[in-house]
């Protein structure tokens, strides 16, 4: 039983190789659970992008500033992140794909700084357009300890909010993906894309 | 959940509600009400919040999110279709719509317009209430401490936690500066009202003014990386109530704060602050003045 099923998901990848691309993006805010489920992607070998590309930008700018990015540099961050985020959406030309976050998480990023969104945002907005999204509902931390430490959860709750308007914003009519633990969210994820589920 | 329901028989929120069933979502510029588009959800949300079709979509947006995650499970799909979610929905009469929700749930129409979907409006209004108390402006206030935890923390590899850890950093830098001039103002406030001696009284009004330089310092730092209109805490802030908030200080030409701050960023010991300012005579004597004064009148009184 387990092998067929995983079978199953072995031959959809395989079959969707030799058609056009599908691209869908799993995004949230900080304490969403988000890499738990990219892990659960890469676990069962579904085609996904690893590692969110602005991460290793923003450790590259504040080594480069010295400090903290301020408004000022912020553009010219967002600037760099785009542009690997449409590389990225490029790069891509059969079969499906998970994103780990999509271009429209610029506009709650700008919208977390108070800017307004830029026009190169605005255009690559219209021109890469992702199949489905799935927003994953913040993982309810509100009575762990361990969170207070580093943010307040009233401040977590507030960027997730921002990063779903700005999907909304971008034209984008996202899933929500309830807060349940990765292997359920990664079912729920494949069941609505219509993608095998792995056996366990 | 985080609060206890208020009671919204009288809430405005309600009968805004009630009055979107009419035609449903989404709600259209010029048909929303301003009471609605004035919630600090929205108002957070909106791209331009100038802009009244900014709201609007700011509000169609919150609206639908909160639906998709209506709560009650049983009549979700029931909630979504009254206003007009649900696919084939939209645009279509209230009518329709709540016969529609009442099949999704299984009731009789006649029931559902009377018994359920009250209920189900009133639960919409209160997630919209909840929502909009996550983005309330609350005052200043230095953040609250709780024990640290057993286990080392794990922070989550992702630039908006990183961000939020900074904004944590330098929230907590500015609060430690404040607390820092607030110890030295009482310090101060204390000798002047005792008539301490006059020497001891400069010295530490000059600990005073080194304290007030580096918080000053600290604050503009604070306010250059969260200006208003951002989410920082204290982005709506200006640094002189923040400053005020440490206690009463003299009243100083901007030239004068200016100087104070600049040598409070690049001498953040004492020392350097007092070798950097020792050309400042007359401002010096600003600053000093309120307590060496109120020191000579408390003399006189103890004397009399």
């Amino acid at each position: 039983m387990t092998t067929s099923q995983n079978d199953r998901l072995a031959a959809a990848i395989e079959a969707a190789q030799n058609q056009p691309p599908r691209r869908f993006v799993i995004t949230g805010g900080p304490s969403a659970g988000k890499d738990d489920v990219i892990a659960e992607l890469i676990r069962h070998g579904i085609p996904c992008m690893e590692t969110e590309p602005g991460r290793e930008i923003y450790r590259k700018h504040r080594q480069r500033l010295g400090r903290h990015l301020r408004t000022e540099d912020r553009r010219e961050y967002a600037a760099e992140v785009l542009e690997a985020f449409i590389a990225e959406f490029e790069g891509h030309k059969h079969g499906f794909r998970f994103y780990n976050r999509g271009i429209p998480d610029s506009y709650g990023w700008e919208r977390f700084f108070g800017l307004a969104p830029t026009i190169q945002l605005e255009k690559a907005n219209r021109v890469y357009r992702y199949d489905t999204v799935f927003v994953l509902d913040p993982l309810d931390t509100f009575e762990d300890p361990d969170d207070i430490v580093w943010a307040k959860e009233r401040e977590i709750r507030r960027v997730h909010e921002l990063i779903v308007q700005g999907y909304y914003d971008a034209g984008y009519e996202p899933t929500f993906v309830p807060a349940e633990s990765a292997e359920y969210r990664l079912d729920y994820i494949l069941t609505n894309v219509r993608i095998p589920k792995p056996q366990r | 959940m985080p609060h206890e329901p208020p009671n919204l028989d009288d809430e405005f929120l309600r009968s805004s509600l009630a009055s979107l069933l009419r035609k449903g979502l989404p709600v259209a510029t010029g048909k929303a009400d301003p009471s609605l588009l004035s919630l600090r959800a929205v108002l957070v949300r909106a791209v331009d919040p100038a802009d009244t079709a900014s709201r609007v979509a700011a509000l169609n947006a919150v609206l639908r999110t909160l639906l998709l995650r209506f709560d009650d499970a049983r009549y979700a799909e029931a909630v979504r279709a009254l206003f007009g979610l649900s696919p084939g929905k939209a645009g279509t009469t209230l009518t329709q719509r709540r016969e529609a929700a009442a099949k999704a749930c299984g009731h009789d129409v006649d029931h559902f317009r009377k018994r359920v979907e009250p209920r189900l409006v009133e639960r919409l209004a209160w997630m919209l209430w909840q929502d909009s108390e996550q983005f309330r402006a609350v005052p200043a206030a230095a953040p609250r401490l709780t024990l640290a935890p057993k286990n080392m923390p794990t922070l989550p590899a992702d630039v908006f936690a990183w961000e939020l850890a900074e904004h944590e950093t330098q929230l907590s830098r500015v609060w430690a500066s404040l607390y820092a001039l607030r110890a030295e103002l009482l310090t101060l406030d204390r000798m002047a009202a005792m008539g301490a001696d006059r020497q001891e009284v400069i010295r530490q009004a000059v600990t005073s003014a080194w304290r007030y330089g580096v918080l000053r310092a600290d604050v503009d730092d604070y306010l250059d990386a969260y200006p208003s209109g951002g989410f920082g805490a204290l982005a709506d802030a200006s640094p002189d109530d923040l400053v005020a908030l440490a206690g009463w200080t003299p009243s100083l030409g901007t030239d004068a704060v200016d100087k104070l701050t600049h040598a409070g960023r690049t001498h953040r010991d004492r020392d350097g602050f007092v070798i950097a300012m020792r050309a400042e005579v007359a401002l010096g004597n600003a600053w000093a003045a309120p307590w060496l004064d109120r020191r000579i009148t408390t003399d006189k009184d103890t004397t009399a």
